[in-house]
């Protein structure tokens, strides 16, 4: 979707729905699946650094855009697998997986000049599928109503947790 | 598997090894018209003329409105001045605004607009802090519900030492 709030909100609130279903999905494995909607979003580090001045670097041709794909989501979920211990894999690999996914999906959904929203099953196919354009990265909207969504679902949460 | 400091490491240098190959792959893509990889401001920066009469998706500030002209910038710190042709959209923008189209490019750096939409500059302030507060977010949550554990070298959740769940959404 639009901008990161936006993703770690969508994130934070289907882990912490399931949770409701799987008791072993914790506050961490919440947490690990907003990590999981952060990944491809470092594909903003062209902000800093260019892509072309990393090329210019490596003399080799280089796109950070590549880091928002599937390919690049798995590779860097397995990162984090990695990284866990090793009873936490499985579960940390399911959150995590399910944050980078759900931003890759809402991401789709932005509106382009061509109607085509980007290569996301890369590099399993590079076809950009048509997207319905529902928001733009710089909208107010998405972030305000999907606050009140996670509002509404903290609130929800924290009942149960009483009761 | 994969669970001593050693074998831990290596695997994650493997595949940081991988992230960077795709990105490389991913950059030697040409442009591809026919699964939507239309060509944009690096190809028509290097060489404008190679792209006439050709399909192309380009985004850049308003610098001028008479006639609409965005400046697209390319490569490292380049620009190319790209005047629109806007017949359809009927395009309303400022100076300072960001123009984002689809169109066809044209001689003299013209390019005639199929659509367009532009966003004020300010749109991409807020974006920029918005997802500024986001990163913080799940950054001061991952400290807080996972730590390092320098017997085992791997991140470990850290419930017990948190709140109750769901206490600080």
């Amino acid at each position: 979707m639009p901008d990161l709030l936006s993703h770690a909100l969508i994130a934070y609130s289907l882990a912490t729905i399931a949770s409701w279903r799987y008791d072993w999905i914790t506050r961490s494995y919440v947490t690990a699946a907003m990590a999981g909607a952060f990944i491809p979003d470092m594909a903003k580090a062209a902000l800093v650094v260019p892509s072309a001045r990393v090329e210019q670097f490596i003399g080799l041709p280089f796109d950070w855009f590549g880091l928002h794909t599937l390919g690049a989501a798995v590779c860097s979920v397995l990162i984090g697998v990695v990284l866990v211990s090793q009873h936490e894999r499985r579960r940390a690999g399911l959150l995590l997986s399910l944050g980078a996914s759900s931003h890759l999906l809402a991401d789709a959904l932005l509106r382009k000049p061509t109607g085509l929203s980007y290569p996301l099953l890369w590099p399993l196919s590079r076809v950009y599928p048509p997207t319905p354009g529902l928001y733009l990265s710089t909208d107010i909207c998405p972030a305000v109503v999907l606050s009140i969504v996670t509002v509404a679902v903290w609130s929800v949460d924290k009942r149960r947790a009483s009761t | 598997m994969l669970s001593k400091p050693s074998q831990r490491a290596a695997g994650v240098v493997v595949l940081l090894l991988c992230l960077g190959g795709l990105l490389v792959w991913f950059g030697s893509l040409a442009a591809n018209p026919a699964v939507g990889a239309y060509p944009g401001g690096d190809e028509l920066g290097t060489n404008y003329d190679a792209h006439l009469d050709e399909q192309v998706v380009v985004g850049g500030g308003v610098i001028e409105t008479e006639p609409l002209t965005i400046a697209v910038e390319y490569g490292v710190d380049e620009s190319i001045e790209l005047h629109l042709v806007d017949e359809n959209t009927q395009l309303e923008a400022t100076h300072g605004d960001h123009v984002t189209l689809f169109g066809t490019a044209k001689p003299d750096q013209t390019v005639i607009v199929e659509h367009a939409y532009a966003v004020p500059g300010e749109q991409y302030l807020y974006m920029y802090l918005v997802s500024f507060s986001g990163g913080l977010w799940v950054l001061t949550r991952i400290t807080r519900t996972w730590r390092f554990d320098w017997d085992t070298w791997s991140l470990i959740p850290d419930d017990e030492n948190s709140v109750t769940r769901g206490d600080d959404a």
